[in-house]
């Protein structure tokens, strides 16, 4: 058997909710145990720690791991079940002799923690032991002690439970589990950002569902196909998610024909957020979740963005407002969305979009604009033809 | 309102023509078993596929040995330029290409990959000579018809001008478009192999092959290795109800064709003039271009996707550009029409086959007025 030894941010923990934490991460990997078809594997709570625990690991769970939020790093353990320092020398001797480099000359620390302290002997001694178990031996020009920039530090986790030793510790990606937060709808458009945006609000704890726009025949198929793959590989992450897809044909018809072109982008995407208001009062949607960047397109200056926020009912939670695109890009490959994201389909967003839009909307050009619109009603009909998907399952 | 779909969509597939559905039950009987089987079912099989070989041989004025069946025209014009990757000598290939040939042909190297030397929208046969003389050229790629124009290439002149200026050079011509339904013959415009597929001239999809002209054979190099069936060329069991339908597809052609094609010569003049009373819109020239095709420039529409759907909508299935290439921006040469340069336009492809009627077409220039209208908001 293998185990896998979870670590998570303790310094974000706060009195009465580390219970809660544990437990909301302990379900989060059990789902995505389940997603990732690792079906013997089991997930028990250790002070401090979560083991999961397994005949083997294939590469492509422990690259969700690193993912999953709330997961500060894990180690590859394996387990003896003794006492005795004698045993465990010898076993940690056959864990040494397994893993070690043997093609260079390596820097080497060992270390042991004791969190169960009723065990039968210390620290320091056992360190000491294995030192001269493992080391000895070997030829004295064949490592170096490095307690600082080791690259192979063997890790020894002596507790009540067992005692566990690993040797390469895997960053994980930190942050709060899925669902401490509040839950949120997520604007997907076909882009890079937006679903960067929900990832970085699941890594904060937000329970993520989604909103979309499709505008057949403007949109075909594809286009719905794309949204879909996004929203999934999100949720593969984090965990089961709604997308929400919205009809927008007649708004942007209505918008093109009442407004000059320089206007419909953030006219489009006033509605959208009114379209998402009526969804987050009928589903209890608590925040949006938007990728708008400060200053990236002509739509998000701090006056558009102003414009179009003010038209949302909630808060809305921009994670990516002050990254560069190559920051949002660096996330988008971390996460497996950007290769989904670049396929060029056409994107509702662009569709009959100004050659020139205006860089500092006026409210007023935008409510006379909309003076002239049926607002109320195209925002009930497009709320009515939501359709569901369920994603990440 | 429950009115038949109109499919005005023929260059991207035209539909199994009535003498091959009408007879399917038979072919398929016929195709039990394995054409390389000594028994009876096997023999069958054998025979449905040879007498689709004997007809499109003899209609080439070719053995039976120079036809290879394949699984379509890609596969075709991929033997062909795979087999010429590493032979020395340049590959010369026309912007008119489709992408079976120009995808191909960028696995060789550049230094041996030239584009045919254009003047305006038409090869420039000059260059060609001069090209043809001062280096040695492997191969010559040039459509016959091509598939989103319409337009005709002078494959005849070049061939002329290979034989006169480089006998050694092979000369492909992709002729999926015209295949039976164009004049062609291989040894006047001296073809050395011609490629063609089954599903655009109303037989099942899943077949194609190519044409070879004696002594062209032994630069081909197959793609598949296997049973040694097509003579070596093309492992893999033949497929007996594609190769048996496009033999009643090619014996129909060959007793229709005429009637059809002067059905295609309407269907045209009545198509273009029902659009010249559409803003925006212009056909391109009938000269030069089969009937078959009436390929449309949609002038102020920046992509023409969305007419498509909207015209599927509406019961018309036609395509924007090659339905090949759909989502990926073309840069082969398109005549354009009056349009001001700089003007956003789009291209919409209108193709007939045997069974289109020329009541529908009023209603689809109705629905693409329509169309035009909602998509640029004109309304």
């Amino acid at each position: 058997m293998k185990e896998i030894i979870v670590r998570y941010h303790e310094i974000a923990l706060k009195g009465g909710n580390r219970a809660m934490f544990e437990q909301r991460l302990a379900a989060n990997m059990k789902g995505l145990m389940w997603r990732e078809r690792q079906r013997n594997h089991t997930v028990r709570k250790m002070y401090g720690r979560l083991l999961i625990t397994a005949n083997d690991f294939d590469d492509r769970f422990l690259g969700m791991l690193a993912l999953t939020p709330g997961v500060k790093s894990f180690s590859i353990a394996e387990c003896v079940k003794t006492r005795d320092p004698e045993e465990i020398a010898a076993f940690a001797k056959d864990y040494f002799e397994r893993t070690r480099p043997r093609d260079r000359v390596f820097r080497v620390r060992i270390r042991v923690h004791r969190s169960d302290k009723h065990l039968p002997f210390r620290s320091g001694e056992l360190e000491l032991t294995l030192a001269d178990r493992l080391l000895g031996p070997l030829p004295e020009d064949s490592y170096a002690v490095d307690l600082d920039h080791p690259d192979y530090a063997l890790h020894v986790d002596a507790r009540s439970e067992g005692i566990y030793l690993s040797h390469e510790r895997i960053e994980g990606v930190g942050g709060l589990p899925v669902g401490v937060s509040s839950n949120a709808l997520c604007l997907l458009s076909g882009g890079i950002d937006s679903p960067v945006a929900a990832y970085l609000m699941m890594r904060r704890g937000a329970a993520v569902d989604f909103l979309s726009f499709l505008s057949p025949p403007y949109t075909g198929e594809e286009s719905e196909g794309k949204l879909v793959d996004l929203a999934a590989r999100v949720a593969r992450i984090g965990g089961k998610a709604r997308l929400h897809i919205a009809p927008f044909t007649r708004v942007q018809e209505a918008i093109r024909d009442a407004s000059p072109d320089r206007f419909r982008t953030l006219l489009y995407r006033r509605f959208m957020f009114r379209i998402g208001n009526l969804l987050a009062d009928a589903a209890g949607y608590h925040a949006f979740i938007t990728g708008e960047s400060l200053g990236q397109v002509a739509s998000q200056t701090v006056e558009n963005m102003t414009r179009i926020g003010s038209c949302a009912n909630r808060i809305v939670l921009r994670p990516l407002v002050g990254m560069d695109k190559d920051e949002a890009i660096a996330w988008a490959r971390r996460i497996g969305t950007f290769d989904l994201s670049i396929r060029p389909i056409p994107d509702t967003c662009t569709l009959f979009a100004p050659r020139s839009p205006v860089i500092k909307a006026r409210e007023r050009d935008l409510e006379a604009i909309e003076e002239k619109l049926p607002v109320e009603r195209l925002v009930r009909e497009a709320f009515e033809g939501i359709a569901i998907r369920e994603v990440g399952e | 309102m429950d009115a038949p779909f109109v499919y005005l969509d023929h260059a991207a597939s035209s539909p199994p023509l009535r003498e091959v559905r009408e007879r399917l039950p038979e072919l398929l009987a016929a195709s039990d078993g394995n054409p390389s089987s000594a028994h009876a079912p096997g023999v069958r099989a054998r025979r449905a596929m040879e007498e689709t070989r004997e007809r499109i041989a003899s209609r080439l004025r070719l053995g039976r040995r120079d036809i290879v069946f394949t699984s379509g025209a890609t596969e075709a014009n991929n033997l062909v330029l795979r087999s010429f990757e590493e032979r020395p000598g340049a590959v010369v290939v026309s912007p008119f290409e489709h992408p079976s040939i120009a995808r191909a042909a960028e696995r060789i190297p550049a230094s041996r990959r030239v584009a045919l030397p254009m003047r305006g929208l038409a090869p420039d046969l000059d260059a060609l000579r001069d090209l043809l003389r001062s280096r040695e050229v492997a191969l010559v790629c040039l459509m016959h018809v091509q598939n989103e124009t319409g337009l005709i290439l002078p494959v005849e002149r070049v061939g002329a001008l290979i034989a006169e200026a480089s006998p050694r050079t092979r000369f492909l011509v992709d002729a999926v478009q015209s295949f039976l339904r164009d004049p062609i013959d291989p040894h006047a415009a001296r073809i050395d192999y011609l490629t063609f597929s089954g599903h655009k001239v109303g037989a099942l999809k899943g077949v194609g092959g190519l044409a070879i002209r004696e002594g062209a054979r032994g630069d081909l190099a197959p793609l598949l290795l296997g049973g040694g069936q097509e003579e070596g060329l093309r492992a893999g069991t033949e497929n007996p109800l594609a190769i048996a339908s496009l033999g009643v597809a090619a014996a129909a052609w060959e007793e229709r064709g005429a009637a059809w094609d002067a059905r295609f010569r309407a269907l045209s003049a009545l198509l273009r003039e029902r659009l010249a009373g559409l803003a925006g819109v212009s056909p391109l020239p009938a000269e030069g271009a089969v009937p078959r095709i009436v390929g449309v420039t949609l002038r102020g529409l920046p992509a023409a996707d969305p007419v498509v759907r909207m015209l599927s909508d509406a019961g018309y299935g036609v395509s924007s550009g090659a339905a090949c290439s759909t989502g990926r921006p073309g840069r082969r040469p398109v005549p354009s029409g009056p349009a001001p340069s700089g003007e956003a336009s789009s291209y919409l492809r209108v193709s007939f086959g045997p069974d289109t009627e020329e009541e529908r077409l009023p209603g689809f220039v109705d629905a693409l007025a329509a169309a035009l209208g909602r998509a640029k908001g004109s309304t």
